[in-house]
């Protein structure tokens, strides 16, 4: 596991306040919603991961946001 | 669509808010938990204004914001030949708000009154209908932009609990040959009705007994027909895809960058994508002005308010180039770029029930 997957991982997992892993779906939590999908990006924000917000509700799962993290950083 | 007025001014722009002040971390509590903080400062909305249901409409707080103006003695409702009024909340379904303002104003029965049914997007339509009224005719027109949003909102769904208050503005408008033309971008899609949408109360589905019931919703949401139901996610995806284009738009046409503009000024409804939009657009925060801290998402009346609250010494003592933009329901975009001041700004008055 890389920093950037580390890091998303630790922020979901907080802000859901459940264990989440890289193949995590938003199905798979009924807690999260697109309150929780804003707070999320914006927590990511602060710790200096970009994600493209035009692209967020593109978003179904974890390995998506690691995907659009690491297009972001190139 | 790109649209352009020549010869208007702005005169003077006041705004009016309910006296009664909401706490949301108070108010937020019983509904959200422990999880309330991470809300408001998700949203951005600390503290809103709010109207009494059934007592104050924004016909209430639209003519206080009007009357806040007249009491500069250079502008008089003598002087106007006509009302523009944007609401989604009038206080009846007929007739319209605009002739009830005409009536409690005292204006001339020659003036031309009508109303626009808009939401979020409505302000800088508001300016483009209105400075077109005022060359076609050649006098003074009072744009009247104000919402009662609180009052459709469901204070058990988490989507919208927090979000909405209350405001009524006032903008005076004047032909004026010397001023620079004004220009606008409008953007409409349709097939995003479901994204914000009131279900009953309308014709397609009239009220029924049932319509003022709160029920569960598969979304999550407790409400009533008669309440806003929004996907949050869909609205924020439309906004953040289409806004910065219409004022990268705007911009391009006039060969204008961010360093020609003193202030953008955008539609309040969240605070992290107002900041988002900014950055992408590369306007630095100092431009950017911020009210939904303090008065919460008043629909269309977000731009004015915030123009009032947050600007008003400086379009008081000097004329500044702006761009303002409104989005949200239908789903609609519209985006203005015009210099305002100086001109009257009594700033943001109380309004006491």
């Amino acid at each position: 596991m890389n920093q950037t997957e580390a890091v998303i991982l630790k922020a979901v997992g907080e802000i859901l306040e459940c264990p989440v892993s890289l193949t995590t779906l938003r199905t798979d939590v009924p807690e999260w919603t697109s309150l929780k999908m804003l707070q999320i990006v914006m927590a990511l924000d602060e710790l200096g991961i970009n994600l493209p917000l035009e692209k967020i509700a593109d978003i179904r799962g974890v390995s998506d946001m690691v995907a659009m993290a690491s297009e972001e950083s190139r | 669509m790109r649209a352009s007025v020549r010869g208007v001014s702005v005169l003077g722009v006041s705004a009016c808010v309910p006296e009664r002040e909401i706490d949301n971390r108070e108010f937020g509590r019983s509904l959200y938990g422990k999880d309330v903080e991470s809300v408001v400062v998700t949203t951005g909305v600390e503290k809103r204004r709010i109207a009494t249901e059934g007592t104050t409409t924004s016909l209430d707080l639209c003519v206080a914001a009007a009357r806040a103006l007249f009491e500069r003695e250079e502008l008089a409702p003598s002087s106007l030949g006509g009302i523009v009024f944007v609401t989604e909340s009038p206080d009846y379904l007929m007739p319209n708000d605009a002739t009830q303002a005409q009536r409690i104003l005292g204006l001339p029965e020659s003036c031309f009154a009508y109303d626009v049914t808009l939401a979020c997007s409505g302000y800088p339509y508001g300016l483009w209908l209105s400075a077109m009224c005022a060359r076609s005719t050649g006098k003074q027109v009072l744009l009247l932009d104000g919402e009662t949003n609180s009052h459709f909102a469901s204070p058990y769904d988490k989507a919208t609990a927090l979000l909405f208050g209350d405001a009524g503005t006032a903008t005076i408008l004047a032909p004026d040959d010397s001023a620079a033309p004004w220009f606008f971008e409008f953007k409409t899609d349709g097939t995003g009705r479901d994204a914000l949408l009131i279900p009953e109360g309308g014709y397609r589905n009239r009220i029924t007994p049932e319509s003022s019931i709160y029920r569960n919703y598969p979304d999550g949401g407790n409400r009533r027909p008669i309440d806003m139901r929004m996907n949050g996610m869909d609205v924020f995806s439309f906004v953040v895809r289409n806004v910065p284009g219409t004022i990268e738009s705007l911009m391009e046409e006039q060969e204008s960058t961010p360093e020609s503009f003193d202030f953008l000024v955008l539609h309040q409804a969240n605070k992290f994508m107002i900041r988002q939009i900014a950055k992408k657009l590369r306007f630095p925060e100092e431009k950017v002005p911020i009210s939904i801290d303090r008065f919460g998402n008043s629909s269309s009346a977000t731009i004015p308010l915030t123009i009032c609250a947050n600007l008003r010494d400086h379009i008081s003592e000097g004329s500044k180039r702006m761009i303002l933009s409104g989005f949200g329901a239908g789903l609609s975009i519209a985006s203005a770029s015009l210099s305002i001041g100086p001109c009257v700004c009594p700033g943001v008055v109380d309004y006491v029930e």
